[in-house]
């Protein structure tokens, strides 16, 4: 038994609280990783506004890079020492979804989601001599020391800084997977980008890298649309001087509309944007997450006179042990970046604050430095 | 894309533009159609009705009112101010703008598209209107 502080959300609509807890060693199968970095994102945000149901009190966090300290029964996939990133979908290998090759709808995961437990229903965190504290998305990064599943940990190489790493686990892969694997983006075609956050900002840049022109970046922010640019984006539409964004893309793109256009907020009125705005028979990816009671609207006849295809995407389509790594390597290659992506990076016990400047709107990304 | 400076000018580039057109051959196929159509515009926020359906006074063929939606109209069409500039230059496709949701509509919109082919007049003296304010900024080229 070790004890571990840990940013604790006892229940929707309070801040979150740094306390010890103890973190059992991992059982077979699983994996205890001591954390370096963990990546805020809007996610656990909405656990925290009570937008997304996930069973409190829980460690949150869900895009986290480490070293891996003790393994349990059975495990090969790693030893003690080696580089991790942990991934949020541990697909389970067994159900439909796995064995067709899409780890990222994986049953099982999206079932321990809601049960807020490690496989078999393990729960590995409690507090002192008490109660059981739940695991968020199998990853519960948010601590000094977590345990996750074997299939959650992603070995990378060991010369990427762990702060870089992090946010590999989620922002990056989801951003990059929408645009190569949902998308498949051609090289010449015309995208957009509403949304530039940190995930935003990976669509814009694996846009560019496939060659993709114009690449249309759509912010409120203006800094937000300064960085975008930095990361490929030939054009910038600032929503917050319109109000007719759509046209505003369609101008862009001789009278067409976008050929790709994904949306990366997570909200029923950019979704609409988002569709409006593709081409007739153009590709619409929705990869922000909102709220689960939300609900679009969009022109009905639309369906099938414009004939776009409408379509989510859910970390990035990625198959996390693959794409983990490339994409490290590509960093590692001066190709993709991720330093720019972290706008500051805050101690655990200022978790709070990461998540009012998320809130805020005024970071591509947040990092909290754990130590390991 | 240009749009009003606020409620004020697109009131009154609107209501001058209704003055003129009250007789004209728009506003007669309104008549014709009985109809009354709102535009609900955001940003900056105004509705113009346009009633069709009740006799005016002078025997115009409509009658204009700014924020009511009295009488009831048959049909509403809500979009930003920007692009309710767009569509009274005649530079918005409005099948197009309604698939791409830009505008979107409320009731019996085929009748009110019906009038989409005798509207270019209209056009036209939305674009004197504003130039004769000197809110020339507005126009596309
Ligand atoms: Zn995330
Ligand atoms: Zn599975």
């Amino acid at each position: 038994m070790s004890r571990v502080r840990a940013a604790v959300l006892e229940e929707a609509g309070r801040r979150l609280q740094v306390e010890e807890l103890e973190l059992e060693p991992p059982g077979p199968g699983e994996v205890m990783v001591r954390l370096a970095a963990a990546g805020v994102c809007h996610s656990d945000l909405h656990v925290i506004e009570g937008d997304l149901p996930v069973p409190l009190p829980a460690v949150l966090g869900h895009e986290g890079a480490g070293v891996v300290e003790a393994v349990g029964e059975g495990v090969t996939r790693v030893r003690p020492g080696d580089h991790v990133v942990l991934s949020w979908i541990p697909g389970c290998g067994r159900c439909y979804y796995c064995r067709i090759g899409r780890p990222e709808l994986c049953d099982e995961a999206a079932r321990l989601q809601v049960a807020g437990t490690l496989p078999g229903g393990a729960l590995r965190l409690r507090r002192p001599g008490g109660a059981p504290v739940h695991h968020f998305l199998e990853v519960s990064c948010f601590a000094e020391a977590t345990v996750v599943p074997e299939r959650g940990v992603i070995p990378v190489r060991p010369d990427v800084p762990l702060d870089r790493a992090a946010l590999v686990g989620c922002a990056v892969t989801t951003g990059w997977g929408a645009v190569v694997h949902t998308a498949g983006v051609r090289p010449g075609s015309s995208v957009a980008v509403v949304g530039t956050g940190g995930v935003g900002l990976n669509v814009v840049q694996a846009a560019a890298l496939s060659g993709a022109w114009p690449v249309i970046a759509v912010d409120r922010v203006p800094a937000k649309l300064e960085l975008a640019r930095q990361f490929g984006a030939t054009h910038t539409v600032d929503a917050s001087r319109t109000s007719d964004v759509i046209g505003a893309v369609v101008d862009l793109t001789e009278g067409r509309g976008a050929d790709y256009a994904f949306e990366v907020v997570g909200r029923p009125e950019t979704i609409a944007s988002a569709y409006g705005m593709a081409r007739k028979g153009g590709t619409v990816v929705v990869v922000g997450v909102a709220a689960p009671h939300l609900e679009v609207g969009i022109n009905a006849f639309s369906l099938p006179s414009q004939s776009k295809v409408l379509t989510g995407s859910w970390y990035g389509r990625s198959v996390p042990e693959v794409d983990i790594p490339h994409i490290l390597d590509l960093y590692m290659a001066g190709r993709l970046k991720l330093d720019e992506l972290i706008s500051r990076r805050y101690r655990l016990e200022e978790a709070n604050e990461a998540f009012d400047a998320l809130r805020a709107g005024e970071v591509a990304r947040g990092v909290l430095l754990l130590g390991g | 894309m240009p749009t009003f400076r606020d409620a004020e000018q697109a009131r009154a580039i609107l209501g001058a533009v209704a003055e003129r057109a009250r007789f004209g051959e728009a506003a007669r196929g309104l008549r014709e159609a009985e109809l009354v159509v709102a535009f609900v515009y955001h940003d900056p926020e105004l509705t113009v009705l346009m009633d069709g359906r009740t006799p005016a006074p002078d025997g115009a063929y409509m009658r204009v009112a700014f924020d009511t939606l009295e009488p009831a109209p048959d049909v509403v069409f809500e979009s930003s101010g920007e692009v309710g500039n767009r569509f009274w230059q005649g530079r918005l496709d409005v099948p197009m703008a309604l698939a791409r949701g830009q505008v979107k509509a409320r009731g019996p919109i085929n009748r009110a598209l019906k009038l989409l082919p005798i509207l270019p007049g209209l056009y036209e003296t939305y674009r004197e209107v504003v130039r004769e304010m000197g809110a020339g900024e507005l126009l596309e080229p």
